[in-house]
């Protein structure tokens, strides 16, 4: 009925079906390429094996440099946390709010305040994500995954370089996609809320991950990651000393304007959490609400002293500046962040565990060098180095397993970038979008009620004298204000998806209102709603008692309502194929009429148009 | 509210006007003064003098007629004007709102052909023309019409003359006016904003926006704005094939002025018009009625209005003269009130959350409190100093149906 529209609900059951079940059907290819590796690995097995027999026990040298070293601490540190986080990332992307949530949960309030420029970028992914929620969300999950396995299992070398790129590139994304270039361009900039974004971490991880491994031999990485490190606190420091932004007011009374870190951390307590932890952010709130001054006192003081540390680089001082550091990032992270990924469409635990990481790996990088390992003299056989990838494979079994499993991650990946590559090219959106508020059209094969009514222009039409065109029938109000300018749209849409075949179909609207079912009104309509131009649209009507009974053979319930209410009526809409008869019945609810809402539409309308062309 | 009411005595009061002009007259210079600047070098505005509500009633010799919104007024998909009738009669008003389409983006009325009402109803939502309606039996059955724009938003969007040809003013920022020779579906553009505004009496009035739309008693189309230029008014009549100046002339004391045309409205064989005149740190209202017989304007004296102050409600009486009902800008109270008939008179305080007034018979006032869906009407007793309840109507207010 109008005014009866849906908007997609987070928790919409069709949508969340779908999203597990493509999660279920692609964790199924996951078993599968596991179980491949498995042969692999067997394979390789024998093959190491049969080799080992042939060389009678002789050891492949073990070579110098990088396989021959210990893994530089920072590195290993690195490694396997961002692995970590970025499988929990992933496991957080399969929550079932996911795919309607995101845009409205995440990328919509990240992207608040920014200029038009980066709301104009966010909106290219915000609009794929629209259209393809389900594979979108899918993709995620498995990329994240995927990349997060790859850092951990990897072997060191190309295989994780490789992998600190993927993490470069997917974070990227993730960073200007997802979190609008973490809200740097926003209002109310601070490192507090998480500034500059979690994610530029992980790219600086992944980036750190993908330099040779020399880099890490000596103290000079190290120094660069804390010089950078500590500019970027002396920078938050300034940032959140600077007068006029609201940080240094908490909010003296109840009723006066809440300081911004009061109003951030009093919303923080709505979500869902907890009790414990929501205890604690309340009283945090309360505390920074009676002593905002104090409070950002301290948090400009704080940074600004572990930034000057950072800069100046002796690892005494460094170290109590790390300490310093954790501590803060972790006392934000409770009490202010809120941990960063409850409430359902958490996507990852916000900024402070990858910077602490980030800046835990300077520390180690100027402290924990890695021993200078003696090359080993080969006695018998060839060096590693020179046996290439095939020849590690086959003489080293770690090796041998790590690349498999490297392989593994890689393919998980792929499985997820593969659909959101797909998803990305095309701009009509997912059927499963209407269907998730109208349901599935049903079929059937009966012969259309005839009718014979007048269109906008005055002119005389019979369904029978439309036999050999598919139409697509709809009843509309030409004076709603809802929906029926919606469906109207969504018909628009279809009619230039289909593109040639257009002319071999006919989009028929008919009068929905016994009141305003003029000529002039038909026409209105059309024009208002840019259909003049649209040769094979129609919208037909005729006498009450001719409408009356068309909308008795096509099961439409129209009832005047009083006292300034518009007409009601059902929304519905059937497709008829060419010999007359009616092949589909679609609710036609265009919900709340987003521009996914009507692709969605209209993408279901012209390929059910399509296969009625192609078939009957 | 407080209403100024058309004084049904025949004379105008010749010396309270002047009193009333002298002391705006005073007020105005002395403000001016004070920031030693002239009435005249104020900066010419587009901007509306005062903003207007569609609510309002209007006398008809078949019956008098209430606009109202009502439903929850804080949201604007659940806010339904309606529309009353008090036929000619009868004791009790009617609800006879027409069917047929959502009125939740408001809903404006005038009479024709003497015995009918045609009512539009304002484009809303995703709805991008005007439905109209129009009535010969007292709102019991209407028939359709379709306008194929939507009508402006101010309360004489839509006019007809006594012979049944009707205007129609459409449109936004690109305002139009669209004539009919009394079909309510076939309309052709009479003139456009853009061309009325590049006539001779468009230039010097500065020609900003269109407000309004009537008749003269000659059935010659009527057009009202805002102008610029201070000190001009902006009512234009169509005739031949050219438009000219058929602006009252507002007293001295207002004529730097920039204006706008409240209400233009024809009713009991005449134009009656208010006007709008802000000089910078004084704004008033003024009533003019033309006098055919003379060719010429009585205006009224001027009606100060607060800071603040809007039109909560306009219209005709059924005595030969119009009102306006006034907010003070603040919440529920509604301080002033007004009438015409050469001058302004107060009514008594209204009772608390009047949406409108109405004058249906000579020496009958009604005031229409709305309150979700319901609708109470108080008159004013015979001493014409309380209000009491005469009413209730509960309307069927279908909340949730058109958004």
């Amino acid at each position: 009925m109008p005014g009866m529209g849906r908007s997609l609900q987070t928790n919409n059951s069709t949508v969340i079906a779908a999203f597990e079940s493509a999660l279920v059907h692609q964790g199924l290819v996951v078993l599968v390429i596991l179980a491949l590796l498995a042969v692999a690995w067997n394979v390789l097995r024998r093959v190491q094996l049969r080799q080992a027999t042939a060389l009678g026990g002789r050891q492949v040298a073990v070579p110098a440099g990088e396989q021959g070293s210990p893994e530089p601490a920072g590195l290993r540190l690195l490694r396997i946390s961002f692995g970590c986080i970025w499988i929990f990332d992933g496991i957080l992307q399969a929550q079932v709010s996911m795919p309607l949530g995101m845009i409205s949960g995440v990328i919509q309030p990240a992207a608040a305040g920014s200029p038009s420029w980066v709301l104009r970028l966010v909106n290219l992914g915000a609009t794929i994500w629209n259209n393809h929620p389900v594979p979108a969300a899918a993709s995620a999950v498995w990329i994240q995954l995927g990349i997060g396995l790859w850092l951990l299992v990897a072997p060191r070398g190309n295989w994780l370089r490789l992998a600190g790129a993927a993490s470069v590139v997917w974070g990227l994304i993730v960073w200007v996609f997802g979190e609008a270039f973490g809200s740097i361009f926003a209002p109310g900039l601070t490192w507090l809320f998480g500034a500059p974004g979690g994610v530029v971490f992980y790219v600086i991880a992944g980036a750190l991950v993908a330099l040779p491994e020399r880099s890490w031999s000596g103290p000079r990485l190290g120094r660069r990651i804390l010089a950078v490190m500590g500019l970027f606190f002396v920078g938050m420091a300034v940032l959140q000393a600077w007068p006029g932004r609201g940080f240094w007011q908490g909010q003296p009374n109840p009723h006066a304007v809440a300081g911004t870190l009061t109003g951030m951390v009093q919303s923080m307590v709505q979500t869902t959490q907890p009790g414990f932890l929501s205890s604690w952010v309340a009283s945090f709130a309360a505390f920074d609400a009676a002593h905002g001054w104090a409070v950002n006192l301290f948090a400009v003081a704080t940074l600004a002293t572990i930034g000057v540390a950072f800069l100046i680089g002796r690892p005494r001082v460094v170290f109590w500046a790390v300490v310093a550091g954790i501590l803060l990032c972790l006392f934000d992270w409770v009490l202010i962040e809120d941990l960063g990924f409850l409430g359902g469409v958490g996507t990852d635990p916000n900024s402070m565990i990858p910077m602490l990481l980030v800046f835990g790996t300077g520390y180690l990088a100027i402290t924990r060098l890695p021993l200078k390992v003696p090359e080993t003299i080969p006695e018998i056989g060839p060096t590693e180095s020179s046996l290439g990838w095939s020849g590690r494979l086959v003489s080293r079994p770690a090796y041998a397993l790590r690349s498999l499993a490297a392989i593994g991650a890689m393919g998980v990946v792929l499985l997820g970038a593969a659909p959101m590559v797909a998803a990305s090219t095309n701009p009509v959106a997912d059927p499963l979008l209407t269907e998730a508020i109208n349901g599935s059209p049903g079929f059937t094969n009966v012969v259309a009620s005839p009718f014979r009514l007048i269109d906008q222009q005055g002119r005389a039409v019979s369904l029978g004298g439309l036999r050999g065109k598919v139409i697509v029938l709809t009843f509309l109000d030409p004076v709603c204000t809802t929906d029926c300018p919606l469906i109207a749209q969504e018909f628009d849409e279809a009619d230039q998806m289909l593109g040639r075949l257009a002319a071999r179909t006919e989009f028929i609207a008919i009068v929905a209102n016994p009141i305003y079912r003029s000529v002039a009104a038909t026409l209105a309509f059309t024009r208002t709603e840019g259909l003049a131009g649209v040769k094979n649209w129609l919208f037909l009507t005729g006498s009450r008692s001719a409408l009356g009974r068309v909308w008795n053979d096509y099961g439409v319930q129209v009832a005047v309502e009083p006292a300034g209410a518009m007409v009601a009526h059902n929304d519905i809409a059937y497709v008829i194929d060419k010999k007359g008869r009616v092949r589909e019945i679609l609710q036609a609810d265009p919900g709340s009429g987003t521009a996914p809402m009507r692709s969605s539409f209209a993408g279901l309308v012209a390929g059910e148009v399509r296969d009625l062309l192609a078939t009957s | 509210m407080s209403c100024l009411v058309a004084r049904e005595s025949s004379s105008w009061g010749r010396a309270v006007r002047v009193l009333a002009l002298g002391a705006v007259g005073a007020l105005v210079a002395a403000c001016t003064s004070a920031g030693n600047t002239s009435a005249g070098a104020t900066k010419p505005t587009s901007s509306p003098v005062v903003q207007v509500s569609l609510d309002g009633s209007l006398a008809t010799p078949d019956g008098s007629w209430a606009v109202v919104k009502m439903g929850h007024l804080d949201e604007l998909a659940n806010t339904f004007w309606q529309l009353f009738v008090l036929r000619r009669g009868a004791s009790r008003w009617s609800l006879v709102t027409p069917s047929g389409f959502a009125d939740n983006g408001g809903l404006v009325a005038t009479s024709a052909r003497g015995t009918q009402l045609v009512t539009g109803f304002q484009a809303n939502q995703l709805n991008h023309f005007s439905p109209l309606a129009v009535t010969s039996d007292g709102g019991r059955t209407w028939a359709p019409g379709v306008l194929g724009q939507a009508l402006a938003a101010v309360p004489d969007a839509i006019a007809a003359s006594a012979t049944g040809e009707m205007l129609a003013l459409v449109g936004g920022q690109a305002s139009s006016i669209l004539w009919s020779a009394g079909n309510l579906s076939d309309w052709q553009e009479l003139v456009s904003e853009k061309s009325l505004a590049a006539s001779a009496p468009g230039r010097r009035c500065a020609v900003t926006t269109l407000t309004a739309v009537s008749f003269t008693s000659g059935g010659e189309p009527l057009v009202g704005a805002i102008c610029s230029r201070a000190g001009s008014v902006g009512i234009f009549e169509h005739a031949g094939q050219s438009w000219r100046s058929f602006a009252p002339r507002l007293p001295a004391s207002v004529r730097h002025a920039t204006t706008q045309v409240v209400r233009l409205t024809f009713a009991n064989g005449t134009v009656f018009a208010v006007i709008a005149a802000n000089t910078g740190p004084l704004r008033a209202l003024f009533a003019a009625r033309f006098l055919p017989g003379l060719s010429e304007w009585a205006v009224s004296g001027a009606l100060v209005l607060p800071q603040s102050a809007q039109v909560l409600s306009s219209g005709t009486s059924s005595g030969g003269g119009v009102f306006v009902a006034l907010s003070s800008g603040t919440a529920e109270r509604v301080e002033a009130q007004a009438a015409f008939n050469g001058s302004w008179r107060q009514l008594p305080a209204v009772p608390v959350g009047t949406a409108t007034v109405a004058f249906p018979l000579p020496g009958r006032v009604d005031a229409f409190v709305s309150r979700g869906s319901m609708l109470t009407d108080y008159t004013l007793d015979a001493s014409q100093d309380r209000w009491r309840r005469a009413q209730v109507i509960e309307v069927p207010i279908q909340y949730g149906s058109s958004s």
